[in-house]
């Protein structure tokens, strides 16, 4: 799940003093050299590399070398050298090649990067110290002797440091291009060697992944807004769950939460996953700023919102968009219709703003409180005994109630394109004070049927 | 001059932060003044397990929705938890001015309403939690679940309402219908006035009679002469 470098590289080697020296110091040096490519990545002490392609209609691979230099030195960085090639090892070398001689960069043309690297002494080759050493007491002294040799023999003496040093000397080199981009959403990835089975080992990995993502967020000052888990399953298909928080967010433990509920749902309920999955990759789809309400010190009532948007987010994962809703009343004449709820949408929009406490003079007034109508799933059925039409006795499961008070009917009906419906709603109210809402059916043939479908409380 | 009242008002204002009485004694007041003149403090207690009850069309619904909108006038978050999904969109809908803090959580049976309660509660950031149960009936929670979320919402200092029978209930406030009297005499109409009362009785402390708005007219009607000629 590796993402592969670019088919062109670039590589800047400049001089560690001062605020450039490690790690921390490429990291700043690749932040200066964004200015000239998208994709920059520090490669360890005084080296980054950059994403040489595109730059065709721009002047060619030797204006991005003067474009590096240039925003280089606008910046204080001392370069020495650039090298471009196919591929880092090959660029790594040009670069220093290019120091050495103290002109213009070198770019080794495209598809002879192993014909480039051949006279290079085996140093300049990334290889393991003792490797380098114990090929050296065998008398191969330069990447092209190394290259030569057969990689079965390589491999059988040294294992897979052998097989990668072979590699490398024919100018192959796949290591990840972990490139320094504000713009891009971060994300991380980790394959798995042998491929899980079991949830537990899935969930370490997240965390250790949403951990790496959280904190490419913070350097990039934003909250994701949505993120995709995206599980690489054993028999090489590929499995993805959207990661949706209430708010913009960069809480890692919240953003598990609902990397837990979703990897749960891929299982069978016991722990156990359906398939065996191989690789497990966190990514960032969209980022927005954080947003905050300022809080109250000398308001007790004043709560955390963002604490109110996790716990919706882990509900919301666990049981389905549809568990956590807004009422949103549609303008129709069925009623089912117009009791309508739509799904919380996460990430949207700014904290409402807070109308002030009501005072003791509109307290004082609140005397008369609008009642609630409580409108059921489905219709129930209902038996009714009218008089003149209207009315007079409804049974259901629990019994006869006497109506009282009738009031109606409203005549609904709609719908007559495709499927025509006609209701006769009444409200009534029962001896036992009950406030119902019942219809009345009408159907093609004519018969009549009854229906309860809510109450006022 | 300015910058020294400021202070003075800073300083004051933490001196009364610090004389806040500690938990138990916080209240929400229900919005409606004659049924918090009926309750102990002035209002429905934080931190305490309220159970809520009465039959069909007793107005307990309209009550809590009118002392949950007042916790949202303040600012605060509300979430009532609509097990039995019966709630009409339309009769909520001004409780979410814009991107609302009013939430209902719509849980698909009795195990995950006691896990909403639970996260919803645990996590301190709601002023005030409804539960609605499946049949909004007898025994909504279990004892086990009642202690468990009773001392979540002690923690959360929320104010906490079930709307059923529940046991160790810190407080129960039950509901009736007031009844509708026909006039005799007054065949179908004139329309009742837009209000009826309803009965509420705060544990032992006494009961209240408040004026409930109709939701619409209702036809006044003669008694019911019995015809047993059968329902159709």
């Amino acid at each position: 799940m590796s993402r592969p470098f670019p088919a062109r590289v670039a590589s800047v080697r400049f001089t560690t003093d001062g605020a450039m020296d490690g790690a921390a110091g490429a990291a700043r040096a690749a932040a200066i050299l964004l200015a000239a490519s998208p994709r920059v990545a520090a490669a360890g002490a005084g080296l980054c590399r950059a994403d040489a392609r595109g730059w065709e209609r721009r002047g060619g691979e030797a204006a991005l070398a003067r474009a590096l230099r240039a925003s280089a030195s606008s910046a204080g960085l001392a370069v020495t050298g650039v090298g471009i090639a196919d591929v880092p090892v090959a660029a790594d070398a040009a670069a220093l090649l290019a120091a050495e001689r103290g002109g213009g960069p070198v770019i080794v043309p495209p598809g002879s990067a192993a014909r480039f690297l051949a006279p290079f002494p085996l140093a300049a080759l990334p290889l393991p110290a003792h490797l380098r050493e114990t090929l050296r007491a065998l008398g191969l002294r330069h990447a092209g002797e190394l290259a030569a040799r057969p990689r079965e023999e390589l491999e059988a003496r040294f294992g897979p440091d052998g097989l990668r040093a072979h590699r490398l000397a024919r100018g192959e080199d796949d290591r990840p291009f972990r490139a320094l981009c504000p713009d891009a959403p971060p994300a991380a990835e980790l394959d798995l060697d042998p491929p899980a089975d079991s949830l537990e080992p899935l969930l370490f990995v997240l965390r250790h992944l949403l951990a790496r993502v959280c904190a490419d967020l913070a350097d990039l000052g934003r909250g994701a807004v949505r993120l995709d888990l995206e599980m690489a399953l054993e028999d090489g298909t590929r499995r993805t769950a959207a990661l949706v928080p209430a708010r913009p967010t960069r809480r890692d433990g919240l953003l598990h939460d609902l990397g837990r509920a979703a990897l749960e749902r891929a299982g069978d309920g016991t722990g156990r996953l359906a398939a065996p999955v191989a690789g497990l990759a966190v990514r960032v789809v969209g980022v927005a700023a954080l947003e905050a309400r300022q809080g109250d010190l000398f308001r007790a009532e004043w709560r955390d919102p963002m604490a109110a948007a996790g716990v919706l987010s882990r509900i919301r994962a666990r049981l389905g968009e549809e568990a956590v809703v807004w009422p949103a009343p549609r303008s129709d004449p069925r009623p089912e219709s117009r009791n309508a709820w739509r799904p919380v949408e996460m990430g949207s929009g700014a904290w409402p703003e807070v109308a002030p406490p009501p005072s003791a003079a509109e307290d004082a007034g609140a005397r008369e409180v609008p009642g609630a109508l409580h409108l059921l799933p489905e219709p129930e059925p209902v038996r009714v005994r009218t008089e003149a039409g209207r009315p007079r006795e409804l049974w259901d499961g629990s019994g006869c109630r006497e109506v009282a008070a009738v009031e109606g009917p409203e005549r609904l009906s709609g719908d007559w394109w495709k499927d025509p419906w006609r209701r006769e709603y009444f409200r009534l109210c029962t001896t036992g004070g009950e406030l119902l809402w019942a219809f009345r059916e009408v159907r093609r043939d004519g018969a009549l049927r009854w229906w309860l479908h809510g109450w006022w409380d | 001059m300015a910058r020294a009242a400021t202070i003075l008002e800073l300083e004051r204002a933490i001196e009364r932060l610090g004389a806040r009485p500690a938990a138990p004694g916080p209240v929400a007041s229900t919005g409606v003044p004659a049924l918090d003149a009926l309750l102990p403090g002035g209002g429905l207690p934080r931190g305490r397990v309220v159970e809520w009850i009465g039959p069909r069309s007793s107005g307990k619904t309209a009550l809590l929705r009118a002392g949950l909108a007042r916790l949202r006038g303040v600012g605060e978050s509300v979430a009532w938890i609509d097990a039995g999904r019966t709630l009409y969109a339309p009769d909520w809908a001004d409780l979410v001015p814009g991107e609302g803090e009013f939430w209902v959580v719509r849980p698909r049976d009795d195990v995950e309403m006691a896990w909403c309660a639970d996260l919803l509660l645990r996590s301190g950031a709601f002023g005030a939690v409804a539960l609605h149960g499946p049949g909004g009936g007898a025994e909504v929670l279990r004892r086990s679940a009642t202690v468990r979320l009773q001392r979540l919402a002690e923690e959360a200092g929320a104010l906490f309402v079930v709307l059923g029978e529940v046991r160790l209930a810190a407080l129960r406030l039950g509901f009736r219908p007031g009844r509708v009297e026909p006039v005799r005499g007054v065949p179908f109409g004139p329309f009742l006035p837009p209000s009826r009362p309803v009965w509420v009785r705060v544990g032992k402390r006494g009961s209240a009679e408040i004026p409930i708005l109709c939701p619409v007219p209702v036809r006044r009607r003669p008694p019911a002469t019995r015809d047993r000629k059968g329902p159709e």
